[in-house]
């Protein structure tokens, strides 16, 4: 556990001095990224020469180089462009996938996942998904729609929150506890195995016998 | 270090038998909740009361407001093809009857909104509530549906059906019902 907990301290501690970085010393390209320009639709990166926009850039580079961080620059940007520049919108959730989502809804009638059924529900959910994910839907979006017509029991594993998280924890400490047992039974049985009694030891002439006896059995 | 042995050999017989017996209890508590399963052995059977949210309509019915009557409780989904061919019949029968019996449809299983069209491909005006993870259909047998329970005015169960529910059939149950 203790290298784990280092583990993720020394990743927080690489990831920190980047971001930090990225706040203090901004790359104009960055700050293009992450802002909107409202006249074309597109990040300011993105965007094609309309009247603004070289001053726009200009701008960012002239703030760049009086050594502003990055949000301020876009802030300032905002406020000086308003009506033509905005904050870039977060980047849109990946699109779920219907292969993934038939994977991890159960059909509500035959106790397996919907992409290993056929019965009539399941071909109707199927395609409610499809619709969905047409429509622009994310996967939590359709899971949620699907929990609410069917019950939590349409999740083929338990969210990953409240009560159902032991259903996620339990096997781990389940075999982290198992190891554990295993682990002090091991320890304490190498530990108490008693040593093996010392050889009796031969009289001189029981030893001499045996020498004997071996030498003859070494010549026939 | 034998104590700590014997003490363990003890613990695990303990832990098995105890799991042993909790399978026991579960198999035979099932079988008695079980109202189908009881029903067909022939035991003296009360209705499992529920509480579910009506169907296109607001609110909720609970199936013990309706003691004193004489109750058919109909399990069914739209997209179960025998449901299709009864539900007329049990609508037919509500006209029938009338005050003197109560019709439930339970849906279970199901999009609300094929349900809903379902109740008015069929011409259904009796009350309709949702069991959509199938909790009360398990207390009545589970799948496959349909499934038909009568209940008489002294709340036992005193027909049921299992599958389609034939004009007659229907009949017959409910008029044992209205004698009990």
């Amino acid at each position: 556990m203790r290298w784990l907990a280092a583990l993720g301290a020394v990743l927080a501690l690489a990831a920190c001095p980047a971001a930090l970085a990225s706040e203090e010393h901004p790359t104009s390209y960055e700050i293009q990224t992450e802002l909107w320009c409202d006249d074309c639709q597109t990040t300011l990166a993105d965007a094609s020469a309309v009247t603004f926009t070289p001053r726009a850039i200009e701008f960012i580079d002239n703030r760049i180089a009086a050594g502003a961080t990055k949000s301020e620059i876009k802030r300032e940007a905002v406020k000086k462009f308003y009506g033509h520049l905005s904050l870039a919108p977060a980047k849109p959730k990946p699109r779920a996938s219907k292969a993934d989502l038939e994977g991890e809804i159960m059909c509500p009638v035959c106790s397996t996942t919907l992409d290993q059924s056929d019965s009539p529900i399941a071909r109707r959910m199927k395609a409610d998904i499809g619709r969905r994910i047409a429509a622009g839907q994310s996967k939590n979006q359709i899971e949620d729609a699907l929990v609410a017509e069917f019950g939590q029991q349409i999740l083929a594993a338990p969210p990953k929150k409240g009560f159902n998280l032991l259903a996620w924890i339990l096997p781990f400490v389940a075999l982290f506890g198992g190891a554990l047992i295993l682990g002090v039974l091991a320890w304490r049985w190498s530990r108490n195995r008693e040593p093996r009694p010392p050889a009796p030891q031969l009289s001189p002439a029981l030893e001499r016998r045996v020498d004997d006896e071996l030498a003859r059995f070494d010549e026939g | 270090m034998s104590r700590l042995k014997l003490a363990g050999q003890v613990a695990s017989v303990g832990l098995v038998a105890g799991l042993l017996a909790l399978l026991v209890w579960k198999v035979v508590q099932n079988d008695r909740t079980n109202v189908a399963s009881s029903y067909s052995k022939g035991h003296k059977t009360k209705p499992v009361d529920f509480d579910l949210r009506r169907l296109g309509a607001p609110g909720s019915l609970k199936l013990s407001s309706l003691k004193g009557k004489v109750v058919v409780v109909n399990f069914w989904a739209s997209w179960c093809e025998p449901c299709k061919s009864e539900a007329p019949r049990f609508q037919a029968a509500y006209k029938r009857y009338g005050d003197r019996v109560a019709f439930v449809g339970v849906d279970t299983a199901d999009y609300s909104a094929d349900a809903g069209r379902f109740l008015d491909r069929y011409g259904v005006t009796y009350p309709n509530v949702r069991d959509p993870d199938r909790s009360v259909l398990g207390k009545y047998g589970g799948l496959p549906i349909p499934r038909t329970f009568v209940i008489s005015p002294t709340w036992q169960v005193t027909g049921y059906i299992f599958g389609e529910a034939r004009a007659e059939e229907l009949d017959s149950a409910i008029q044992r019902a209205l004698a009990a």
